[in-house]
């Protein structure tokens, strides 16, 4: 559907879950096109040869090389936007110090080595192509030794492009996993596509250029060090496969045109990685009407609200509503006005859904905030041994059983969900306990995992890296934090539009007890703050205080929303029948003491 | 670009300015008060009718602050500001005096630490320099790209070429600032003003339910150069302060003690203040050196220019000293989004930015002399690049409908006038004033002349959108620009074809207090050796910035800054509530 449109014929089913599957159809296929583009604007960038003078773009716009390499780009592109629907997830796995980036890596090792393999293959299908197209002797594999009749060599740039080509796969695999480069980024406000890509751009290439300066700084020192070394003991290894020459055929490895090249043709690759990722998630998390497409967009966006089969599609309703509330003045009145409904008002069902997250959340946090509150028993316990360890006592074997979910005999990839992008969509793990290899952990991955665990605990290190802290079991409550801001964000602004735009009251009655959720989950965020946050360390002329980014936001966000309806609602506060504790909290507010 | 419904000229609705000894205290019945030689009856009639006179506020030219105790943290800088530490300076001072041994072990340490700061310095002009050679070399990305490591450098670079700029009369945020106030920002809901300091780059608090400082100055090592501030509507005492770090998002706790968050004390009381630094591209990590040093921070492309909040408070925009781009912050995630559409040079610098009191829209002036209109739906944008020079800051009229602003070296006023509701741009401009510079004799001093009129430099529009306040620009002409003119407004014949009434009437003038007398020598010395001719002038300062209160409910109430710091509030009794 174009955007900005509002259709007037709609269809008459009201699962937002089928219609959202017609949109991501479209929006695949759109990501396939615009990959094509992008696919040929690198594939130009490729081919430019300053040699063709003032030409060269023009040259390079329509040379074979050009054709080819577009050719390859836009595979591998497609590649990485099926690997992106397939693997990409919604929900948060908080946590941004040196270890929870393992915990992802380690999470779902299956995951984790899919994507390790493709990018360490594309990057090698890359370079190597790239060679051809090139030409020159850095594509010749094999070299033979000169002024001799002889047997050849391997080229030492083929072994060095393959060891770039597998380092920054490798590297950037890391990259994506670790930095949760893999969760959807949704977008704090709606822009086109083609201006929310282009504004990534910039973003884009200074990641490239900083991969690219990483691997000047890391990949090529160690590999002038141990390069030869290498190439001597490949050669070996390949001697006994077949005849090799015993001349020496050069050393290629010094040539700065090689190096240069090298260097160039890795960039470009990370630049396909990088502009599809950015294409996938712009395409992906851009706002959509699927409420208007049906007759009943009411009835729709509610089906999709309580859609749990495939949490992008329940974002995406989220997302839906929040737009609503805050800029379609129509259709908002319109859902406050639709009270005629067997299964009560369009606003009951609607501020139900939103505060139902809101009350998972509380009750979460408040159950961790009054585990917290307990005497620490453990605290006073010997330090666990191996044997204990191994016996469930231990914070290790803790985590592991705790993992909730039985688990099948088989390893097996989980099928993915025919509402992604390209193929289908992968659930994601869920965040209800910060558990370190989640409940994925099965057949030679378990094998592996526990041969880990057992190394990991026997150090001290190891042992209190893995204990199971307060501060890692209060993020897994902001593993839907977008989820959250969206409902309260949405219910709060339908609250204060209601002053307005409902005719029939339906709002009023219902205002004690959304204030009351969303002051209780305040009070039990700033209760899990002020226990958990460390002491503040002077340092020098400041305090050095660390936060929870999750909890204050998710403050910042609450107050925000009690600030605007105690300005909204002033005059009619009064006539509020509310609990006196929660009038009490509301005070702070008009106060402006909160 | 139309140009009809001029209004009436002040002349021609006899409007005199006051001379330069009077000083404007309100306006009453449609008639501005002015105050002359200590005669205070009609101060008396004024308040009589129910006016209500305002004291000034004075800013010293200088602070001497005391200590401040600050905070950062991996994820948010946070500063304590507490007026009631221990004086570092003072204990230094006793060490001296104690003499022998530890005068000497403290005289040795100083030398040693002067040596290191000398040293210190010498490597660090001697790497700017080749840096700046190496930009000069070739382009400023690829330069960037190569030497970007040292962000700071790179970017002195590009601060010097913004300053060259300037030099060759390039327009800038930063000129035409005098005086010791940069800027002021009201509280949208309370009686508060936060009031930035240049000379200190601090930010003063002032109470007025209580007609008091508040405790708190805040201050922070990434807090330089301020350019603009204004607080978070709908989030209790959150004030963002564009510099050129970025935006020091300050979360002020009232009466909060260090360790809670609630507290019912008064606003004036000391309290936890905590700042958050929002960069777009995020600076590299705060070094322990740079926490203890009060090094310089050079401009870049993080430096922020102008800024504005959304009337619910749920996202920030902030326009940059060294781009045209603007950043959209939603301020409780602290996540940044860049609009990419203009420029990405310094001479499309961002000169203001100003949000619709509905939200809907969002005016930026550039200082590549555009104006651009987003609609903040799905951010769509129109530009308008045909002015003859720079626009000032829009003033929105309260039903998001118009807008007024001026245009650099121009005497007249335009406005805005928006047809369709958002998200549309259908947008006409108009001029709807023209005042231009003359001569005109004083209200109340027939033999003393005035020039007015002239290059508007600035407007404010009330609240209310009745009311609107013109300040003159320092040109050739030599305009009296301590005055500033006011208009009733009347924005309904923007969207009525044909008709003759006017969009702005005009009302009278506001003068402010003036320095007192000052003796200086005569600007017409012939040179010839002998001493300059000695007069006596009444010293006049100019408004550095002015604005209208979120809220005041028997009309408008003015607050100017001026150039000798004091800060002047001028009420407009309009609403009938005495």
């Amino acid at each position: 559907m174009a955007h900005g449109t509002v259709l007037n014929t709609g269809i008459a089913s009201v699962n937002f879950a089928s219609l959202g599957d017609s949109v991501l159809r479209q929006r695949t296929v759109r990501a396939m096109v615009y990959e094509l583009a992008l696919a040929y604007g690198i594939a130009v960038l490729a081919n430019i040869n300053l040699r063709h003078g003032i030409w060269c773009l023009l040259y390079a716009m329509f040379s074979s090389g050009t054709f080819l390499y577009t050719i390859l780009a836009y595979v591998v592109g497609l590649g990485v936007l099926t690997l992106h629907s397939m693997l990409c997830y919604v929900e948060r796995v908080p946590g941004n110090g040196g270890f929870a980036r393992l915990q992802r890596l380690l999470r779902s090792p299956e995951r984790t080595l899919l994507v390790m393999l493709w990018y360490m293959f594309s990057a090698n299908i890359m370079l190597f192509a790239h060679r051809v197209v090139m030409g020159g002797s850095v594509s010749r594999m094999w070299l033979y030794p000169e002024g001799f009749y002889g047997a050849p060599q391997l080229n030492p740039a083929w072994l060095a492009s393959g060891a770039l080509a597998t380092a920054s796969g490798l590297a950037y695999a890391v990259h994506m996993m670790a930095d949760e480069r893999l969760q959807l980024s949704f977008p704090m406000i709606e822009q086109g596509r083609v201006y929310a890509f282009k504004d990534r751009i910039p973003e884009s290439f200074l990641k490239v250029v900083r991969f690219a300066r990483r691997s000047i700084a890391w990949f090529w020192p160690v590999y002038f060090v141990t390069g030869w070394m290498v190439y001597r003991g490949a050669c070996a290894v390949i001697g006994r496969i077949m005849r090799t020459s015993s001349y020496a055929v050069g050393n290629p490895l010094l040539s700065p045109s090689a190096i240069g090249f090298w260097l160039y043709s890795g960039t470009l690759t990370v630049l396909v990685w990088e502009l599809t990722h950015q294409l996938y998630e712009v395409i992906t998390t851009q706002p959509t009407r699927i409420n208007e497409m049906s007759r009943d967009s009411n009835m729709c966006l509610v089906n999709g609200l309580k859609h749990t089969g495939n949490p992008l599609v329940q974002h995406l309703a989220f997302q839906e509503l929040y737009r609503l509330a805050m800029f379609r003045p129509a259709q908002r009145a319109e859902l406050l006005t639709d009270i005629d409904r067997s299964s009560g008002s369009m606003w009951s069902q609607v501020s139900k859904e939103c505060l139902a997250v809101v009350e998972t959340a509380r009750a979460q946090l408040a159950a961790q905030n009054a585990d917290v509150a307990k005497p620490k028993v453990d605290a006073v316990k010997p330090k666990a041994t191996t044997t204990a360890l191994s016996s469930g006592n231990a914070p290790m074997g803790d985590i592991l059983r705790r993992g909730g979910r039985p688990k099948p005999e088989e390893p097996q990839l989980q099928p993915p969900l025919p509402s992604g992008l390209i193929g289908g969509y992968n659930v994601p793990p869920k965040a209800t306990s910060l558990d370190l290899f989640g409940p994925e952990a099965q057949g030679f991955e378990k094998y592996v995992l526990t041969k880990l665990r057992d190394m990991l605990v026997q150090s001290p290190l190891g042992t209190k890296l893995l204990a199971r802290t307060p501060q890692a079991s209060s993020l897994a409550v902001f593993g839907n934090f977008q989820q959250q801001v969206w409902a309260v964000r949405s219910v709060m602004r339908l609250v204060e539009a209601s002053l307005t735009e409902d005719s029939y009251g339906v709002v009023q009655g219902d205002l004690p007890g959304i204030l009351a959720t969303i002051l209780g989950y305040l009070s039990e965020l700033e209760r899990c703050v002020s226990q958990r946050q460390g002491p503040a360390v002077v340092r020098g002329e400041f305090v050095v205080q660390a936060t929870e980014r999750q909890a204050h936001a998710m403050i910042q966000v609450l107050r925000n929303v009690l600030y605007a309806f105690v300005v909204s609602f002033y005059d009619y506060l009064a006539s509020l029948k509310l609990t006196p504790e929660v009038a009490q909290q509301l005070q702070a507010f008009v106060n402006f003491q909160a | 670009m139309n140009s009809y419904r001029v209004a009436t000229t002040f002349e021609q609705c006899g409007l005199r300015p006051p001379s330069t000894e009077s000083v404007t205290v309100g306006e009453s019945d449609m008639k501005f008060i002015q105050l002359k030689n200590g005669d205070d009856t009609s101060l008396l009639q004024y308040v009589q009718d129910g006016g209500i006179a305002f004291p000034h506020i004075l800013v010293p030219e200088a602070l001497k602050l005391r200590t401040a105790q600050s905070a950062v943290s991996k994820e948010s800088i946070l500063l304590q500001s507490e007026l009631n530490n221990t004086n570092s300076v003072a204990g230094a001072t006793a060490a001296d005096s104690n003499g022998s041994a530890v005068a000497t072990f403290v005289n040795s340490v100083l030398w040693l630490w002067n040596i290191k700061q000398h040293a210190s310095t010498f490597t660090d002009q001697r790497r700017l320099d080749l840096l700046r050679l190496a930009e000069s070399c070739m382009p400023a990305p690829v330069a960037r790209i190569v030497l970007g490591s040292v962000n700071g450098t790179a970017s002195a670079a590009l601060a010097a070429q913004m300053e060259a700029e300037e030099a060759e009369g390039q327009r800038s945020i930063m000129t035409n600032i005098e005086g010791p106030i940069s800027c002021i920002a009201w509280h949208p809901h309370r009686s508060l003003i936060a009031v930035a300091h240049r000379a200190t780059d601090t930010v003063l608090l002032y109470d007025l339910a209580n007609d008091t400082w508040c405790a708190n100055i805040l201050e922070n090592v990434h807090m330089q150069g301020i350019t603009s501030m204004a607080w978070q509507p709908c989030n209790g005492y959150t004030l963002a302060v564009g510099c050129r770090s970025g935006v020091c998002l300050w979360k002020l706790l009232p009466g909060a003690p260090a360790s809670g968050y609630n507290s019912a004390q008064s606003a004036t009381a000391p309290s936890l203040a905590w700042m958050s630094l929002l960069s777009f591209p995020p600076l590299p990590d705060v070094s322990e050196s740079a926490l203890h040093s009060n090094q310089l921070i050079p401009r870049s492309s993080t430096s922020v220019s102008a800024l504005a909040f959304a009337p619910d408070g749920q996202w920030l925009i902030t326009g940059h000293q060294t781009h045209g781009h603007l950043t959209v912050w939603d301020t409780a995630l602290e996540t940044a989004t860049p609009l990419r559409r203009s420029g990405s040079t310094s001479r499309a610098a961002t000169l203001s930015i100003s949000v619709s009191p509905s939200g809907s829209y969002v005016a930026s002036t550039h200082a590549n002399n555009q104006l651009r209109l987003w609609e903040t739906e799905s951010w769509g944008s129109r530009v308008w690049s045909d002015f003859p020079a720079n626009v000032s800051q829009l003033v929105w009229s309260p039903d998001s409908r118009s807008a007024f602003f001026s245009v650099v070296n121009s005497s007249s006023i335009f406005a805005l006038a928006v047809y369709m509701g958002p998200p549309t741009l259908e947008v006409d401009i108009s001029v709807v004033s023209t005042f231009e510079g003359h001569a005109t004799t004083a209200v109340d001093d027939a033999t003393e002349s005035i020039r007015v009129g002239g290059a508007i430099r600035s407007l404010a529009l009330d609240p209310t959108g009745q009311r609107l306040v013109a300040g003159f620009d320092a040109d050739a002409t030599s305009s009296d620009v301590t005055l500033l003119a006011a208009y009733m407004v009347n924005t309904a014949p923007l969207f009525r074809a044909g008709g003759d009434a006017h969009v702005l009437s005009p009302l009278g003038y506001i003068r402010g207090p003036n320095w007192g007398k000052q003796q200086k020598p005569h600007a017409d010395d012939n040179g010839d050796g002998q001493p300059a001719e000695i007069i006596t002038q009444v010293g006049l300062p100019a408004p550095v910035w002015f604005g209208f209160a979120p809220t005041f409910e028997p009309g408008a109430l003015l607050t100017v800054a001026w150039a000798s710091g004091k800060v002047s509030f001028v009420p407009m009794m309009f609403n009938g509530a005495k």
